[in-house]
């Protein structure tokens, strides 16, 4: 072993009281609590949107038939993403797996890329006219290779929308405002196909946990542990009331627990 | 009590059938993340923090960093996490320092300070915040290869090995960087204290 001998070789700081209490205080430091029990899940939401990507690329859609919209589309809704992303207090989501996030939509009716593409196309132009230097990474870039099931577009445009709710939901609860955090999330119920349950829950909870209604909150929240107890939005469940879910769902069906979820927005 | 079991978990994640080439994420790798990332948040969101990236885009960055190099932990040795971790975290640093410059240059405004203090928080000991200022006075003297393996070996406590690894430097080259930054270091308190004397 060198190492030791190294660093008795090198002249110690921690020998001197004044320096070493200054390494300890940068030892100590610490991220605020809450971004440090957000962390793992808007990493696994980050993960999980980049898996997304690269597994199933946007394809140019009836509506964004030329290479300039089809990408005006992605920026939209990178854009969108991110800024729910990058907005402060998170709601992340290791359950929005790949599979959600590409599962077919019912309806092919990609509403936000169409609305989205003209403004995104400006932005496009505008970036192209002075180009931009990169700082933060894309999070959706699409490959040009492998195959994507056609209404991919339609299920990004579902999910950007679904994104842009719990945006609103988000931040009117930073704004102290969750009956409007509450309202925003029940919009989702108007969805043709959701994607982000699990963060929905998530920050239904914390709105009715600050409307004071522990009760319900603790009953949704205990439903969605019910089905998912290892999931990192679970753990942030069991953090927001602060002592163990137990498990409460009476019906353990598979496809009813799924069920569950998915409409638990509506029953409130 | 009967818990779900894994079939069902993985139901939940998404029923849909699935495009051709896509797999559905095997279970234990959400947890396997959150590991990492409670075991190692702390330690990127510091160096970050040391490097001068401020505490308003700290967890950003970090989450960037996080987000880059799980996204190749089939790359990734194990054991070396946090090593790769503080070299994603470094050249997001870097990246990130640039990018102030960058606007900088283009302001006419006063020179930003590159050690950001944050506004006082009520419930973070006065004294710890002034011992935290004045560790951030003293290593922005440093030139930033020099903070980086000072921060690494003596606030992370990583390895002469893992340092190298991290920085990708030879292992001789971290010892005589760590060398040079604890003289500069050291220096540099000697100078805080001194001035703050006058």
């Amino acid at each position: 072993m060198t190492e030791p001998t190294l660093e008795r070789w090198l002249a110690d700081p921690n020998a001197d009281p004044e320096l070493r209490q200054l390494l300890e205080a940068g030892r100590s430091e610490r991220p605020r609590s809450q971004a440090l029990r957000m962390a793992p899940l808007v990493i696994s939401t980050l993960l999980t949107v980049q898996a997304a990507a690269v597994a199933a690329p946007l394809t140019v859609a009836p509506v964004a038939a030329t290479p300039l919209a089809a990408g005006a589309a992605r920026h939209a809704i990178t854009t969108a993403i991110f800024k729910w992303l990058a907005g402060g207090v998170f709601v992340g989501a290791a359950a929005l797996s790949a599979s959600q996030a590409l599962e077919p939509a019912q309806q092919a009716a990609p509403v936000v890329v169409e609305s989205a593409a003209p403004a995104a196309r400006q932005r496009a132009s505008a970036r192209a006219a002075t180009p931009k230097p990169t700082v933060v990474e894309p999070v959706l870039v699409a490959p040009e290779t492998s195959a994507a099931p056609s209404k991919a577009p339609a299920v990004r445009a579902d999910v950007a929308r679904e994104v842009a709710l719990l945006d609103a939901a988000r931040v009117a609860l930073l704004q102290g405002n969750a009956r409007r955090a509450l309202d925003a999330l029940s919009g989702l119920d108007r969805l043709p196909s959701r994607s982000l349950a699990p963060e929905a829950t998530v920050l239904r909870v914390r709105a009715l946990l600050a409307l004071g209604d522990v009760e319900t909150a603790r009953r949704v929240a205990a439903r969605f542990v019910a089905i998912a107890p290892k999931s990192p939005q679970a753990s942030v469940l069991r953090a927001l009331l602060a002592e163990p879910l137990e498990t409460k769902v009476k019906d353990s069906a598979s496809p009813d627990r799924e069920r569950a979820i998915q409409t638990e927005a509506s029953e409130l | 009590m009967s818990s779900p079991s894994k079939a069902e978990v993985l139901a939940f994640s998404g029923p849909g059938p699935l495009p051709s080439g896509v797999e559905r994420p095997k279970l234990g790798a959400a947890e396997a993340v959150h590991a990492i990332v409670e075991r190692e948040y702390a330690a990127v969101w510091r160096f970050l923090r040391r490097l001068g990236v401020p505490e308003s885009d700290a967890d950003d960055t970090a989450q960037r960093v996080f987000a880059r190099v799980l996204a190749k932990r089939g790359e990734v040795r194990s054991g070396a996490e946090r090593a790769y971790l503080m070299r994603a975290a470094f050249r997001a640093a870097l990246e990130d320092q640039r990018a102030r410059q960058r606007v900088r240059a283009r302001s006419t405004s006063v020179d930003v300070d590159v050690v950001h203090s944050p506004s006082p928080q009520p419930d973070e000991a006065f004294a710890q915040r002034q011992q935290l200022e004045l560790l951030d006075r003293a290593v922005a003297a440093l030139p930033t290869e020099l903070r980086a393996v000072l921060m690494l070996f003596e606030i992370e406590g990583l390895s002469f090995t893992e340092i190298a690894l991290a920085l990708e430097l030879p292992r001789g080259t971290v010892a005589s960087r760590v060398r040079r930054a604890r003289e500069l270091f050291a220096d540099a308190v000697r100078r805080d204290r001194f001035r703050s004397a006058l």
